[in-house]
């Protein structure tokens, strides 16, 4: 029988420890295009970045961002829904942010990509 | 019991858990969170579905309350205040844990030079910076020197200035670091150090 993985090291919490670095900058990156709520944000990691994130994981993260001053948030009232929505748009700081960081992330990937396919090739 | 009450529930525990918080913070966190739920239900989900993604209100509430705490004692500037919101997180941050152990050696540090102007007071001759050389080699004291050779003190006086200048310097790097690691606690995550 294989042995089992220790606890902490199953490949769905290998998965979370990959992603815990660049959910920020996954974040900033769909903020960049408009203010977006948080479910909008929730759906949009989840289908269009694979980042399957819980609530109680994007919610502590925007806020984190919002005390930085990298996203403001503003309180919308929308015609379509019965309560309003918290909408986080990405300030003049965090613009700057997300341009150094993704240039740094893109960076590593190409490089880490290369590496990693060396063999391959 | 119905869907909306178990959130009605959930979302007074939530209160619950982050009353230390400014009455305006907890409501923005709270209706924030109620306005997710009540379109999770809204969309056919059950309240256990829709409270699925978010723990307990607990464990749903410590980050805000970390962040909140780590804030308040970054802006109060008060070394306990830092020291308490850094213990609060030595569990989980080594930065935390970091920050403490230098704030720990230098506050000791700082300490001992504070009792050595008091011992300096009391007893002159035994309180400041000898040199001297044996079997070869040289040794070196500075502070309390009950058994030293017969050679004389260097500094005399000054080691009250020796002292307080210590004492000064450790307190600034003792409270930097608790400072630096409480900033690096709330400092959004670099992808390229992730």
């Amino acid at each position: 029988m294989a042995p089992k993985p220790p606890l902490d090291k199953t490949p769905e919490n290998r998965r979370t420890q990959m992603y815990k670095g660049v959910l920020e900058l996954a974040a900033m990156s769909l903020l960049k295009d408009g203010a977006q709520y948080g479910l909008k944000i929730l759906d949009q990691l989840r289908d269009e970045a694979g980042i399957d994130l819980a609530e109680g994981t994007l919610y502590p993260l925007l806020h984190r961002l919002e005390k930085a001053g990298l996203i403001m948030a503003e309180w919308r009232i929308e015609d379509d829904v019965s309560h309003p929505r918290k909408y986080y748009k990405l300030t003049k700081a965090g613009a700057a942010v997300f341009a150094e960081q993704r240039k740094a992330w893109l960076e590593m990937c190409g490089q880490l990509n290369a590496f990693l396919q060396r063999k391959a090739t | 019991m119905k869907d909306h009450d178990i959130i009605e529930t959930w979302l007074r525990a939530l209160t619950q858990a982050l009353s230390s918080m400014p009455a305006e913070m907890r409501a923005d966190i709270v209706e924030e969170a109620r306005a997710l739920l009540e379109e999770r239900l809204a969309a056919g989900l059950t309240a256990e579905s829709a409270l699925h993604g978010f723990g307990t209100a607990e464990a749903y509430a410590r980050p805000f309350m970390d962040d909140f705490q780590v804030h308040t004692a970054l802006q109060s500037k008060s070394s306990l205040s830092m020291i308490k919101a850094l213990l609060s997180q030595t569990g989980r941050s080594l930065v935390a844990l970091l920050g403490l152990f230098v704030a720990l050696v230098t506050g000791l540090i700082g300490l001992g030079s504070i009792a050595m102007i008091a011992e300096k007071i009391i007893t002159p001759d035994k309180v400041g910076l000898w040199i001297w050389h044996a079997a070869g080699r040289t040794f070196a004291c500075l502070g309390f020197c009950g058994g030293h050779p017969h050679t004389p003190d260097m500094i005399g006086i000054w080691a009250y200035a020796v002292f307080v200048f210590i004492a000064a310097l450790m307190w600034f790097i003792c409270r930097l670091s608790l400072r630096l690691a409480l900033k690096s606690l709330i400092r959004p995550k670099k992808v390229a150090s992730a």
